[in-house]
């Protein structure tokens, strides 16, 4: 339907949508307009109820973020100090103007390196950041980041050992296991695809006994899981590592597939049971360290190598440590030994979760061009050499620092000018208050988002973005379909916002680049499904496709990770160097790092946990994951998510008692790299010496620097592992009562 | 036909999808009015952790509670699907339902509780019971009194009533006789023993006293689901309700009714068994008992330390009672003193009076208004012949070869009390005389027994034990206190509430949670303004109707009739409904609910009855992740997933019949 057509109807209509927030799930939605107004959102009304995608709760609020009072409607110009939030509203021609004559300043001054251009924001085909990466490009390039702040470790660790980043199986193929095992993994929250908790609640219900593994007693544990094992952060390798030599000791393992399939367990084997290094790797041993008793260890190693097949889930989240990406490559190895791989009802590891269809990997969009900032370049495609990656761009969590510094600190550019397109960069960060500092120091700085977000603040013009529900795009189901997506447009745009793409263009128009884009957004969204093969596969009508809004995908089967390799493997090599699932890598041999083991370890080194010195001042480890409520900063002061689950630190009362912190009471968290404010809540939901932040909350900071808001980033660190996972959750802290 | 809610406790997130589409759906505000509500709650010591939830909509009740309750008549449950609907017009239209004024509280509407529910030491919802009286819902009253209340029976007769010293009736003529309220249910409502309630608590609490408070823990443990044994050292359960108030005032039958009822529910009362309190103690603990509450009250009697105080035909007030209550034969003279101005020196002039005494006084030394006896008590007491004597002390018992032969006494002035409940006065000159009597009784307060009390648990200077006033544990952890014998001697109603926090404290330790809680605010019924309308008809309180004096001196027939029926219902229609939504506080599960608004009408779940129309199920039930809710006629849901089952540990009624199959998470 036209705008016209739209603008014309009084009937109540049901325009069908998908957000296309950077969420693990992808949900239908049918939302009521009425009169040009959303007047109510519902869910996925499939007839088949059982395989309804149903939307979580942060969909259901949605009308509350899209119509939220703050939202941005026109470009403001910053008439304040960095920070304060003074800006006033200017016209698009003024923003444009101004940003078209600082980029030229810019680029005349200092040349292209000192551009940065950063983001995230919409996660469609069309309606990205794709049109301003190709317009700078053409402008001469700029420099970006390396890595995705989420799985770097578990990206790092796939790479290593499979050579393959689609490692997940169909959520409904868990329902073929003996034996699940949610490590490090919260499908509740975080989603892990739309259809996961709904697949393991029939898991639950199928009597397939699942045991959740983690510092939290996380929503999926306390709804799923018969069995809970607290471990002390950062330690999951050390665990895993103990299960492997129990497995080794009684010899459990699958042998034959590790001869068929992988190189390198010998090695492994070594490493494990103390030829290697003299260190036999008991379970007392990861008793020591991990806090979960010797027994535990045994007994979960035992029923993991007895009950085939066996479904161990690793994640992301405690990959985002100190060297995280072990405990990828760990598990990896674990399944391995037990021949999960490649059969149903097991699991190839690596916490990626990925599926080959519908995954946002293999998403549409305006073809690029190469940024001619990263010309020349040693070549990096499939390194796990991190270093190579980071000789043009700065590592993700380093960008601070990157800018800080410059050229002079080791980096590839000395940047004068960001501008962010979407992502909320300054909060989602390690070290807020270096961020700070950092933003400061540019000459000049764009964002363009759908709220004066704590990053945008700091902008010299901010530029107002419109929400999925006021644009036409292709979304997909992230990792884990199989189904495709058609978000309408159900209501004009809001104010003057613009899409990403239309900014992209605009920003190409006013440098004079004729002829950038002539396609209108109806076109671009054909084209797309006319020329990607997976559309092309499974889209056989486009305007039935648009109307429905998602085409789900059948199959006979699910999908299993690797299931080629697997059955016959001569024909179906693994994408490594030995074209075997490498437990030992030669290409990480050759690196030749004791930080970067060509087989998996749990890496005895420095790092900020309880055994740091440091702990003596800041005795408490901090976690910051996900948030419920929110999309990582995006759904902020939705007003119907914060009354449900508002923003606290998680603290054991064994914790709380001597501090004299009482459930609900203000707290601060500190350490040297900052203080926040946040209400202390009480629970035996975690584990004793650990607290927990979840990740996102907008930073606020007070007259004191105090930030009100309680975000985490504050007090994360803005390191990285040796693979390249940003190390937020390798943080001490001290909390007290304010 | 009856639609209902199923839910599936096993396949609960905690998500609020539910919560936040209803929201969406109904375009209901963020704010207090929640028509879903997911209620959390989380059990155990880490790591054996517990986590389960209840999706509380409105249940659309068999017996609509709310619908009783109004006084609008704004809530209908409907004939054809049993759906129970609001009409937002009439609510809070046609006649008054909350007059308190914002200022003083600053509460929103639904949080505003009227004077005497903040008087009530145990916060009774006590408008909500009047209303449900006023409307001939007996049985539903006593249920709302039963929420909170552990012995109605024994607090419709022998409560202070705070209450109604804070009702605002007094403001039009005066209060409303809230007590006798309570008892006339009470009395009224045939007993109906409940089912034992479940344990679904690894521990077991070993109390130590029947009385009050401990009693009042008992019951609040058992509903958490504990295990409660309570071990008294005498042969009657009761403490002092059975030992030191006398037959006249609460008859024997009657605190069996209560007492009765708290057994059915699975406490364990052993009599006869008296723990020994130092190593008695640690030999409970090692018989597995998560916790202990010494709850021993305080009911040793004693005497002024004059000269005379020791000789025969002296005897203290609580001794007395203890034998007249447990049948002994008591000799007492024909000239009676009792020495004190409680109710337990009415009690004991007044059983004298009936064990044959002719001339019985009196001698307090308060002055007539500060009596601490109830008004009632010493007006019955005059009536019965007896002397009252104010603002008197009591120098030297008189004697002529070892009896009693009189008492002397002098008025005093000034009369102060320490914070250790001390007197201090002067004597007025020249004002002795001396009461000629051949038996004087002491009625002048009680301590605690402690005699072997384990050195590890500290005691204060008044002979009471210490324990920490913000978590009831004494110096020694695991062990807890309540009642008189932390606080010394108080009324019932204060060492049922003292019970209830000990309680409360003592799920925290054995939840391995911290045991402090943030103070919460409180308000002072002082502090609340009522504004009455102006043109309130005037309608006097009811009188008790009561025995004749020479029906009472024949034996201890209890004195107060109570109530008929069309006299307590009449006297319910005095009360002012100062705080309103009476819905909400009726209902078992607050459905009802209020937004922060200007006239905060009620609304609540209608279990989207629009979306039926439709073909449709409610939103909560669409939107529902996990598939853990469900709707449909109550006949289909319990034939598709099988009857109502309790979910244990939140809030369930049996006078209701909710419309909700429960499917409890499995531990």
């Amino acid at each position: 339907m036209s705008p016209e057509e739209r603008s014309q109807t009084n009937d109540e209509q049901i325009v069908l949508c998908t957000s296309a927030f950077d969420c693990g799930g992808r949900c239908p939605l049918r939302v009521h307009v009425k009169d040009g107004v959303i007047t109510r959102i519902e869910g996925d009304d499939y007839s088949d109820e059982d395989k309804q995608l149903r939307a979580c709760w942060r969909g259901r609020a949605y009308r509350h973020w899209i119509y939220h009072p703050d939202r941005l409607l026109y470009p403001l110009k910053r008439t304040g100090e960095r920070g304060t939030g003074q800006f006033e509203r200017i016209t698009w021609d003024e923003a444009m103007d101004t940003i078209v004559s600082e980029l030229k300043r810019i680029k005349e001054t200092y040349g292209n390196g000192a551009i940065f251009l950063g983001g995230g924001g919409h996660l469609g085909a069309l309606h990205t950041r794709g049109a301003l990466n190709k317009a700078l490009s053409m402008f001469g390039g700029y420099t970006s980041s390396y890595g995705n702040i989420s799985s770097e470790g578990a990206v790092w660790a796939v790479q290593a050992s499979y050579g393959d980043v689609m490692v997940g199986h169909s959520r409904e193929d868990m329902l073929n296991s003996r034996l699940i095992i949610m490590w490090g993994w919260d499908p509740v929250r975080m989603i892990s695809g739309t259809d996961a908790i709904g697949n393991l609640i029939k898991a639950k219900e199928a009597g397939i006994p699942i045991i959740s593994i983690g510092p939290r007693y996380e929503d999926s544990a306390a709804t799923l899981a018969a069995e809970w094992i607290p471990i002390i952060p950062g330690t999951d390798a050390a665990m895993m590592v103990a299960v492997a030599y129990v497995i080794i000791k009684e010899n459990l393992q699958d042998q034959a597939f590790l001869d068929k399939y992988t190189v390198g367990f010998d090695k492994f084997e070594e490493y494990v049971t103390g030829i290697e290094d003299g260190a036999e790797k008991t379970p007392a041993w990861a008793e020591a360290i991990s806090g979960v008793p010797a027994e535990t260890i045994i007994d979960l190693a035992r029923r993991y190598a007895t009950n085939k097949p066996a479904c161990l889930m690793d994640c992301q989240g405690p990959a985002r440590a100190a060297f995280g990406e072990q405990y990828n490559r760990c598990a990896i190895a674990l399944t391995a030994m037990t021949g999960n791989i490649g059969k149903p009802g097991g699991s190839a590891c690596g916490g990626l979760m990925g599926i080959p269809y519908g995954h946002m990997f293999r998403s549409s969009g305006i073809p690029g061009m190469r940024n001619p900032t990263e010309v020349g370049g040693p070549s990096i495609r499939g390194t796990l050499d991190l270093n190579l990656r980071l000789v043009r761009r700065i590592h993700t969590n380093r960008i601070w620092d990157g800018i800080l510094k410059g050229k002079a600190g080791g980096y590839p550019a000395d940047v004068k000018m960001a501008w962010f397109a979407g992502g909320n960069i300054l909060n989602q960060r390690g070290n807020i208050n270096k961020g700070v500092q950092a933003l400061k120091s540019l000459e000049f700085i764009v964002a363009q988002d759908l709220f004066l977000t704590p990053t945008a603040r700091y902008a010299d013009i901010v530029l107002p973005v419109k929400s999925f529900v006021e644009k036409n795009d292709l979304t997909r189901p992230w990792p884990s379909g199989p189904y495709l997506c058609f978000s309408n447009q159900a209501i004009e745009p809001m104010g003057e916002c613009k899409t990403d793409w239309e900014i992209g263009c605009l920003l190409a128009e006013k440098l004079g680049y004729e002829d950038f884009d002539n396609k209108t957004e109806d076109e671009w969204l054909r084209t797309f499904v006319s020329e990607n093969p997976e559309y092309q596969r499974f889209i056989k009508n486009y305007d039935e496709f648009k109307q429905e809004g998602i085409q789900r995908l059948q199959f006979d089967e699910p999908y299993i990770a690797f299931k080629a390799q697997i059955e016959d493997p001569e024909n179906n090599p693994f994408n490594t160097p030995s074209g075997k699932i490498e437990i030992f890598s030669q290409r990480l041999a050759d690196l030749n790092s004791l930080l970067t083991p060509p087989v998996p370890k749990y890496i005895i080194a420095e790092r900020e946990d309880r055994n740091h010195p440091l702990a003596k001042k800041y005795p408490l480890q901090l976690l910051s994951p996900h948030p419920r409520v929110r999309v990582h900063s995006t759904l902020q002061n939705v007003d119907w998510l914060v009354e449900v689950d508002p923003h606290v630190m998680w603290i054991n009362p064994a914790d709380a008692e001597p501090r004299g912190i009482c459930d609900g009471d203000e707290v601060y968290v500190f350490n040297d790299r900052g203080k926040i404010a946040i209400k202390a809540w009480v629970t035996r939901r975690i584990v004793p010496g650990v607290v927990s932040i979840y990740e996102g909350a907008w930073y606020e900071p007070d007259e004191e620097g105090i930030d009100r808001g309680g975000c985490v980033n504050v007090l994360t660190d803005d390191t990285y592992s040796p693979g390249g996972a940003a190390a937020l959750k390798t943080v001490l802290v001290e909390t007290a009562k304010v | 036909m009856q639609l209902g809610f199923y839910f599936d406790q096993n396949r609960c997130t905690g998500c609020y999808a539910c919560a936040i589409a209803c929201k969406d759906w109904h375009d209901v505000p963020a704010g207090p009015a929640r028509w879903m509500r997911l209620l959390y709650r989380e059990e155990g010591k880490f790591p054996k952790v517990f986590v389960s939830h209840m999706a509380t909509p409105c249940y659309h009740c068999a017996e609509p509670v709310c619908a009783y309750v109004c006084p609008s008549e704004a809530i209908t449950k409907r004939e054809e699907d049993g759906i129970v609907v609001i009409d937002r017009e009439k609510c809070r239209e046609e006649k008054a339902c909350g007059i308190i004024s914002g200022e003083g509280t600053s509460l929103l509407y639904a949080e505003q509780e009227a004077p005497c529910q903040v008087s009530c030491p145990v916060h009774l919802h006590i408008p909500a019971y009047i209303a449900l009286i006023a409307k001939g819902r007996f049985k539903e009253a006593l249920e709302v009194i039963r929420r909170r209340m552990p012995l109605p029976s024994v607090c419709g007769r022998v409560c202070l009533h705070p209450c109604e010293t804070e009702c605002r009736r007094k403001d039009v003529e005066e209060p409303v006789a809230i007590m006798a309220l309570k008892g006339f249910v009470t009395d009224n409502v045939p007993q109906e023993l409940p089912d034992r309630l479940p344990l679904t608590q690894p521990d077991c609490v070993a109390i130590v006293g029947s009385g009050p408070a401990g009693l009042a823990a008992a019951y609040d443990l058992i509903r958490m689901g504990y295990g409660v044994t309570v071990f008294e050292s005498g042969p009657v359960v009761g403490g002092m309700l059975t030992t030191a108030i006398p037959e006249h005032r609460l008859p024997r039958e009657v605190l069996k009714r209560d007492i009765d009822y708290l057994e059915a529910l699975g406490i364990d009362i052993r009599t006869n068994t008296r723990v020994d309190l130092g190593r008695g103690l640690d030999d409970l603990l090692e018989e597995g008992y998560g916790a202990l509450l010494l709850a021993l009250g305080a009911s040793k009697g004693q005497k002024l330390d004059i000269a005379g105080a020791n000789l025969k035909g002296t005897l203290d007030g609580v001794s007395l009672m203890q034998d007249i209550k447990s049948g002994k034969s008591i000799e007492l003279g024909e000239k009676v003193l009792v020495i004190g101005g409680g109710n337990v020196a009415i009690d004991c002039a007044r059983s004298a009076r009936r064990l044959g005494a002719n001339a019985v006084r009196v001698a307090c030394l308060e002055c007539r208004e500060d009596m601490p006896a109830e008004d009632s008590e010493i007006r019955q007491a005059e009536e019965e012949g007896i002397e009252i004597h104010c603002s008197l002390t009591s120098s030297l018992v008189r004697e002529d070869n070892g009896k009693v032969t009189g008492v002397e006494c002098q008025e005093i002035e000034g009369l102060q009390f320490d914070e250790n409940g001390q007197p201090s006065f002067k004597v007025v000159k020249d004002t002795g005389h001396v009461f000629d009597v051949d038996t004087v009784i002491f009625a002048i307060g009680q301590v605690p027994d402690l005699t072997g009390l384990s050195g590890d648990i500290k005691t204060s200077p008044m002979g009471t034990i210490a324990a920490d006033a913000g978590t009831f544990m004494t110096a020694r952890r695991g062990i807890f206190s309540a009642g008189d014998v932390m606080n010394g001697p108080t009324s019932a109603v204060d060492a049922i509430a003292s019970g209830q926090k000990a309680a409360f404290f003592i799920n925290r330790y054995l939840q391995g949670d911290v045991l402090r809680v943030r103070p919460q605010k409180t308000i002072s019924p002082k502090d609340i303004t009522v504004d009455i309308p102006a043109d309130k008809e005037k309608q006097p309180r009811q009188v008790m109707p009561t025995l004749s004096v020479s029906e009472r001196m024949s034996g201890f027939r209890e004195v107060a009739l109570g109530f008929i029926e069309a006299e307590a219902i009449q006297e319910a229609e005095r009360c002012l409904n100062c705080a309103g939504h009476l819905c909400k506080d009726a209902c078992p599960y607050s459905a009802p609910q209020f937004a922060d608004e200007e006239k905060a009408r009620m609304q609540k779940c209608d279990l989207c009855v629009e979306r039926w129309g439709d073909g449709q199920k409610p939103i909560c039930v669409e939107a529902c992740p996990p598939h853990a809710l469900d709707a449909g006629t109550m006949d289909e849901l319990k034939m598709k997933y099988g009857d109502v089952t309790e979910a244990h540990s939140f809030n369930y009624s049996r006078t209701v019949q909710p419309s909700i199959v429960t499917k409890p998470k499995q531990r």
